[in-house]
């Protein structure tokens, strides 16, 4: 006979209605066999008692719905960002909230280079912080002349590199090239955007942040996991080849990999008809722990990179409208072939514009083809208004809202991108509860820090940077975050019937954590630690945060 | 300066005819190293036969082209391709149809090792009246009406008489200076005399034969024996731009001799290095003028530079029909 653990706790959350909340849960073959109290799970047989967590709380294992597995491996590049990070290890990346700071980090990573010549790759720059003051090359030469050097910003939409960069590209007072930016002498100052400039940089360099997944990133992706609390995670835009579906199946098959994965192809990456058959094919590599099923669709750009695509009035600050990825006639037939072929798309609309063209796109794909139970969902869909909400639930579809940019950009958002009256609109969770959407929220990373707790906690308070309450009206409960971390973006991902809920039959994943999130003061949310996570019965430990 | 790659922009919105176009030039390849870019590699009409080697980004053809896939976006496609420059003379961009031509380009204008070549916009005639009421693609229509030297005005053959008199009058009001050329995106002449044959060397009179005689153009030859205005000279190409489709020629300006290149609004001189292999007649100024159009106001604007017509019988070029 199988082997039965009856873990313990303070206090289990279910997110079962039925049985919302339990002392003990009984596990069996890695499944939850059954919850309640120790008088309860007697009559499943001989069990044995794991204690150990029975002073902490268990919750459903969180699921983050949109992340990007490259969370795992970037820390291999030096973090520059304005806030604290801890890389998968639990090593503290301090925030680098001056250039000073950042040009410290720099200094610092400079010296742990083996020689003059190896590049410098850094990350996470955000001079939207720095009160206009901006980093040039003269900052970057103070770190080295003879190696490249460069620092993509958070935004993803710009560079900085030294001259050693420049020299080797060619790129001088001479250039005039739109993206190469110049100070009043008309000296390029390092700053460069747009695709040529950044090609021209990549050029010498290469780019370092740019390929397919491979094994060490998904190691390090799952003890990022860990550290958060994550049992189920996405890679929201994978690139889909024989090298990526192979590193995926090896650590899915691993023995105490920590997480269920669900790579989400990029659907552009290919023909529509190759599209399908790299699908079918990578669905039949599925197991407990890889759940290839999800299709992946980009639309527009970002807001605070003013790429993304607004209705009117456009961008507060009058900059013209954004980017489209693809033409919005390819979107939709993009759309309605995935539709057609069963597959479960999950489509990235940041601006009310490409919320409202995949809207119409999905439509179509409805009224040609239906499908009962689809759940395709909009990703970010940061600017939807009541209306469109609205037409996601007609339609059967989900939202995967941004939390975490309401914390991060949202004081940007009032003052230079939408304008305080759009702003408190952003990423709409109580008008999509109140429409009856069913709602994820998440982190996006690594462009913010993946921890579920963080992201509920910026959904129930829906405090910015600078500590102004955005839109109170949009803010949700304790109970209503829980669930979108947890069932809710289950639900999203089609695996609500195997996580995100502790009920009899479903994967035994749990967030071990040392306070409930339904206890706290709802500012305290994201200070609530996490020991670890239970993973199809078997414990694993967070990372030591160290300073 | 080491060789330069021809750097070609191809625009226009799915379904004007771009596959079309990069499939016709790779048939017409020749012995020009092309490399395109392309979003669909499946769209191609490839002879399994010469394909020599394939990964998901880049596969080599016997015939010395290369295919590379957009798909993982230009910048990291354009960086794979540099590492093959050595085999490579003219690159093509097959654009994605929301992307803006000029900011395509401008790899060509940052990038030492490209040369600015033709950006020549597709525009689908029975689609671009409804394209120009969606509000969607503003952006996108007002950067080709921009960016393009030349446009390109396909699928007249299908379109509505209405949908085709719309687009033109759109044309002829909102861009300047880029002619118009009607013609299938896969017409062989076409395409040869814009993109693929575009580099051939430009060296005496023969020059017209470069060519083939095509039922749509009117050609005419000019000369001129003294040394000719540089400035005043571009200001009649730039004045005559939206009728020339092409111009071709070698100059001997004050500063020295140029071969010169027009297509469309894209004006661009290349000196003459003094170079044995280049059986360079004298001072003597040699130019060809392509149109659709009858050419007699740009003839009168280069007469008064002092070029002479030839006689047509001297011209191996047939006249428009």
């Amino acid at each position: 006979m199988t082997k039965t653990t009856v873990f313990t706790a303070r206090q289990i959350i279910t997110m079962n209605p039925s049985r919302p909340f339990a002392t003990h849960v009984a596990v069996r073959d890695g499944r939850i066999l059954a919850a309640g109290s120790e008088d309860e799970m007697a009559g499943w047989g001989p069990f044995e008692l794991n204690d150990d967590f029975a002073d902490k709380v268990l919750t459903p294992g969180f699921v983050e719905g949109h992340a990007h597995a490259m969370e795992g491996g970037i820390w291999d590049y030096t973090y520059v960002g304005f806030q604290d990070r801890w890389d998968p290890e639990g090593r503290r990346w301090r925030a680098a909230t001056t250039i000073d700071e950042v040009m410290t980090r720099l200094k610092e990573a400079d010296a742990n280079l083996p020689d003059a010549d190896t590049p410098l790759f850094a990350w996470g720059l955000d001079p939207i912080y720095f009160d206009g003051g901006r980093m040039s090359v003269t900052h970057l030469d103070k770190i080295s002349t003879t190696r490249p050097i460069l620092v993509l910003h958070s935004n993803g939409h710009l560079l900085n590199v030294n001259s050693r960069i420049l020299d080797m590209a060619g790129i001088t007072a001479d250039t005039n090239v739109y993206g190469v930016l110049k100070d009043e002498s008309g000296k390029p100052t390092g700053e460069l955007m747009e695709m040529a400039a950044k090609y021209m940089a990549y050029r010498q360099t290469g780019n370092p942040f740019f390929g397919g997944i491979r094994t060490p990133s998904l190691l390090s992706y799952a003890k990022s996991a860990v550290n958060c609390g994550v049992t189920t995670a996405t890679d929201l835009f994978a690139t889909f080849n024989a090298e990526s579906l192979a590193a995926y199946k090896e650590v899915s098959l691993m023995p105490g990999y920590a997480l269920r994965l669900m790579p989400a192809m990029n659907t552009i990456e290919q023909s529509l008809d190759d599209g399908l058959q790299l699908m079918k094919q990578a669905m039949a590599m599925n197991n407990d722990r890889l759940h290839n099923r999800l299709c992946k669709v980009m639309t527009d750009g970002s807001i605070q990179g003013f790429t993304a695509r607004l209705k009117w009035p456009g961008y507060y600050n009058g900059k013209p409208n954004g980017l489209w990825n693809m033409d919005p006639a390819q979107l939709a037939e993009l759309v309605m072939h995935y539709h057609k072929a069963g597959m479960h798309l999950h489509i990235h609309t940041n601006g009310d514009e490409a919320s409202e063209v995949m809207l119409d796109a999905v439509e179509a794909a409805q009224e040609a083809h239906y499908r009962p139970d689809h759940r395709h969902t909009l990703q970010h869909c940061q600017m939807a208004d009541a209306s469109q909400f609205r037409r996601m639930r007609k339609l059967g579809m989900c939202v995967n809202l941004f939390a975490n940019h309401v914390h991060y950009w949202g004081d940007q958002h009032a003052g230079i991108t939408m304008g305080p009256d759009r702003a408190r609109r952003m990423d709409a969770c109580a008008t999509a509860l109140r429409e009856g959407v069913p709602l994820a929220i998440h982190s996006d990373a690594p462009v913010t820090p993946m921890a579920p707790l963080f992201t509920a906690w910026c959904a129930v308070n829906r405090l910015t940077a600078s500590g102004a309450v955005l839109g109170p009206e949009e803010r949700i409960s304790a109970a209503a975050a829980l669930h979108a971390i947890t069932l809710g973006a289950a639900y999203t991902l089609r695996m609500d019937h195997l996580v995100g809920s502790v009920e009899p039959g479903k994967y035994a994943d749990f967030a071990v954590l040392d306070a409930s999130p339904l206890d706290v003061a709802p500012e305290a949310i994201r200070d609530i630690g996490v020991i670890g996570t239970i993973s199809g019965g078997e414990f694993h430990a967070a990372a030591t945060k160290q300073d | 300066m080491n060789r330069q790659i021809t750097f070609t922009v191809i625009g226009g919105f799915l379904g004007a005819g771009k596959t079309s176009l990069v499939n016709r030039v790779l048939a017409g390849a020749g012995d020009i190293r092309f490399a395109v870019l392309v979003n669909d590699f499946g769209a191609l009409n490839i002879d399994q036969s010469l394909i020599e080697s394939q990964d998901s980004q880049i596969m080599q053809l016997s015939n010395g082209c290369i295919c590379c896939s957009l798909a993982g976006g230009l910048v990291d496609a354009m960086v794979s391709l540099m590492a093959y420059r050595d085999r490579i003379d003219h690159i093509l961009i097959e654009a994605s149809g929301v992307s803006y031509p000029g900011r395509i380009m401008d790899f060509a204008r940052i990038d030492p090792d490209l040369r600015a070549g033709l950006t020549l916009v597709l525009i689908d005639a029975s689609s671009m009246p409804g394209q120009l009421e969606d509000p969607r693609l503003a952006e996108v229509i007002a950067a080709q009406m921009r960016d393009a030297d030349l446009f390109l005005l396909t699928k007249t053959d299908i379109a509505h008489a209405d949908d085709i008199a719309r687009t033109r009058d759109y044309l002829a009001t909102h861009q300047a200076g880029a002619p118009v050329l009607t013609a299938r995106a896969d017409d062989a002449d076409i395409i040869d005399m814009l993109v693929t044959r575009h580099d051939l060397p430009v060296l005496d009179r023969s020059m017209a034969n470069d060519h083939q005689p095509h039922p749509d153009f009117v050609s005419v030859a000019m000369t001129a024996g003294t040394s000719i205005d540089r400035a005043a000279f571009q200001d009649a190409c730039a004045l005559h731009s939206a009728l020339l489709v092409r111009g071709k020629g070698i100059i001997s300006f004050v500063e020295g001799v140029f071969v010169w290149q027009q297509s469309g609004r894209r004006t661009e001189f290349h000196p003459v290095v003094s170079d044995p292999t280049m059986p360079l007649a004298a001072p003597d100024s040699q130019i060809v003028l392509i149109a659709t159009t009858p050419l007699d106001e740009a003839v009168a604007s280069f007469a008064a530079l002092g070029f002479q017509l030839l006689a047509p019988e001297s011209v191996p070029i047939s006249p428009a029909r």
